[in-house]
């Protein structure tokens, strides 16, 4: 038993890792994007990327404090990306 | 059993998210690049969930009291997620098109249909 629970932290760490590698790659995508709506979009992929990595944290650590952050972190990317959004279109007064 | 299961899905989730970010690199087209994008968010996402709610079924088989705790916000950042990702993304797709970012397609039909838009709305 324990040594399974050893193989699963292993996993997880190793899935964050993947994770974080995933969220540089995209910060390259928004450095070199031809138009605007790309940056916001490797942006709302990073975003999606946060809130995988703290549902994986949670289970790594086991506390879902980590959940909640996710939650949280959620909510307020999406009024972000719906004002930039709003930038992009030009529709702001 | 079920860690073998959690394993799975982990490893399903992280599967998509790397297909979904080197399609973000590989595709020519900005419409296209959103399909890839929408990869990370649903299947990385939702099965992430999944694992942390087999995981609470664990605890609960178990007779832990903390799956309440960990079932219950899953569920809640699920809904959440499954909400905000698909709204943004039409959000972002939208304000392309009026920005003047004309996908690389032979046929496109919203430009075909713009007019007939644009009619209706000075109509009301």
């Amino acid at each position: 038993m324990d040594q399974e629970d050893h193989r699963m932290i292993d996993i997880f760490m190793i899935a964050t890792i993947i994770f974080v590698v995933l969220i540089f790659a995209c910060g390259i995508r928004m450095w070199m994007g031809p138009t605007n709506a790309d940056r916001m979009l490797a942006l709302d992929v990073i975003n999606s990327l946060v809130v995988i990595i703290m549902i994986t944290l949670s289970l790594r650590l086991n506390q879902p404090v980590f959940i909640d952050v996710g939650i949280v972190y959620a909510l307020l990317s999406f009024v972000g990306t719906l004002y930039v959004a709003k930038l992009i279109g030009g529709e702001l007064e | 059993m079920i860690e073998i299961i959690i394993t799975i899905c982990v490893v399903i989730a992280v599967f998509f998210s790397v297909i979904g970010v080197i399609g973000l690199f590989r595709f020519p087209d900005f419409y296209t690049r959103i399909h890839a994008a929408g990869l990370v968010g649903s299947f990385g996402l939702l099965f992430m969930g999944l694992a942390v709610l087999i995981y609470a079924v664990g605890l609960w088989i178990d007779g832990n009291e903390a799956w309440l705790n960990f079932g219950a916000h899953v569920l809640f950042a699920l809904v959440i997620v499954v909400i905000t990702s698909t709204t943004s993304t039409h959000a972002i797709a939208r304000s392309a098109y009026r920005s003047g970012n004309m996908p690389k397609a032979k046929v496109d039909a919203l430009n075909n249909d713009l007019p007939k838009m644009e009619e209706q709305e000075g109509r009301k």
